[in-house]
């Protein structure tokens, strides 16, 4: 466990069958995302049933990691104490996963530096149990 | 005429600001009984309430004052009566009114939205603001990163508007001001002022979220 007292941490998701493989795959270096073994649909946010055929048959899959960014907006209201402004919440949309975009932060630049169309790679930041999949600019 | 028409018969609104004094739940009192007496109405005809998204015990800044509270307080008899956050918000809180009278289960609801999150913000030991340790549910994929507000999230889709068709700030603004500009035309208390509201814009895009103080109140009935 890390030692930020419990206010100092982002907020954390409740692990279960459905979200673990996505909020612990940093630990392998991996970005899971739910997927359905018959019809090949991903599922974000991941459930145990397809919601594109209805099957029961699905399965954590490591993605590239790599997107776009689909849009964007910098915080400088601090809305939590564990996260430090100016802030940019961006969501980005993933290589190779149709459909499916995270809601994350753009960190290791300047706020300055964020465009929409940039091309990042995730960075896993560790809180505890919780690896919470942030994006980099690739330079 | 259509047998499945709703009526809005009215509308009341309390005293509007950052840091009222005023105990939510008399607030909303003050927005019904606004509300009744343009419907014309006394309080013994009113057999139904429904209200978005209910006592949010945890966060009351967000909402301090659930149906149940304002039937007892009001000593309403009703036949039916909801609060619910897994609604459209605001607006599913009418619809839910409207079904409820089209399927005759009450004549006259009453609809009321409180929010008190100004006031709680001076406040925090009466009203403490929400903690965020846990994310749970949907929130899980949105309040890590900060977007935690609906400020945070439409923020977003503006952010692709301005970049895609080149609205700019000043734009945007006029929007906010336009409509305090027609805010002022309803002769409502308000204790903000356009300076106050500037004070806001300052720093950057896109929807500010303008934390306020107020209760409002509609009542809606089926035809006679």
């Amino acid at each position: 466990m890390s030692a930020e007292p419990a206010n100092l941490r982002r907020p954390q998701p409740r692990l279960d069958d459905e979200n673990r493989a996505f909020w612990t795959g940093g630990a392998q270096g991996q970005l899971n995302i739910m997927r359905c073994c018959d019809c090949a649909a991903f599922i974000h946010p991941p459930r145990s049933v397809c919601r594109t055929c209805l099957s029961e048959n699905v399965a954590p899959e490591a993605v590239t990691g790599t997107g776009v960014i689909d849009t964007f907006t910098v915080n400088y209201q601090k809305w939590h104490p564990a996260l430090a402004v100016p802030l940019v919440v961006a969501r980005v949309a993933l290589d190779g996963v149709p459909g499916v975009y995270l809601t994350t932060n753009i960190v290791g630049c300047s706020v300055d530096a964020v465009e929409i169309g940039d091309r990042v790679r995730v960075r896993f930041e560790q809180q505890g149990e919780i690896y919470y999949p942030l994006f980099e600019k690739v330079a | 005429m259509p047998t499945n028409e709703v009526y809005i018969t009215g509308i009341g609104q309390s005293q509007i600001g950052m840091k009222l004094a005023r105990s939510p739940l008399l607030l909303t009192v003050d927005a019904v009984k606004e509300a009744l007496i343009e419907a014309g109405l006394s309080i013994g005809q009113i057999d139904g309430v429904s209200t978005y998204p209910g006592k949010a015990h945890t966060y009351l800044g967000f909402s301090p004052v659930g149906a149940d509270e304002l039937i007892d307080a009001l000593g309403l008899r009703t036949t039916w009566h909801a609060g619910a956050a897994e609604i459209s918000s605001q607006l599913g809180a009418v619809v839910a009114a409207a079904t409820a009278i089209r399927a005759g289960l009450a004549r006259h609801v009453i609809c009321f939205r409180t929010v008190y999150e100004a006031a709680a913000m001076s406040r925090p030991e009466e009203y403490p603001p929400l903690r965020r340790e846990k994310a749970e549910g949907l929130s899980q994929w949105f309040t890590p990163f900060g977007a935690i507000s609906a400020a945070n999230w439409t923020a977003q889709y503006a952010m692709r508007h301005v970049k895609r068709f080149g609205l700019t700030r000043e734009q945007l603004a006029q929007i906010a001001l336009t409509d305090r500009a027609h805010a002022r035309s309803i002769p409502v208390r308000s204790s903000v002022n356009r300076s106050q509201w500037i004070s806001t814009c300052r720093r950057a895009w896109c929807p500010r979220l303008y934390v306020c103080t107020t209760a409002t109140a509609i009542p809606m009935r089926r035809p006679y």
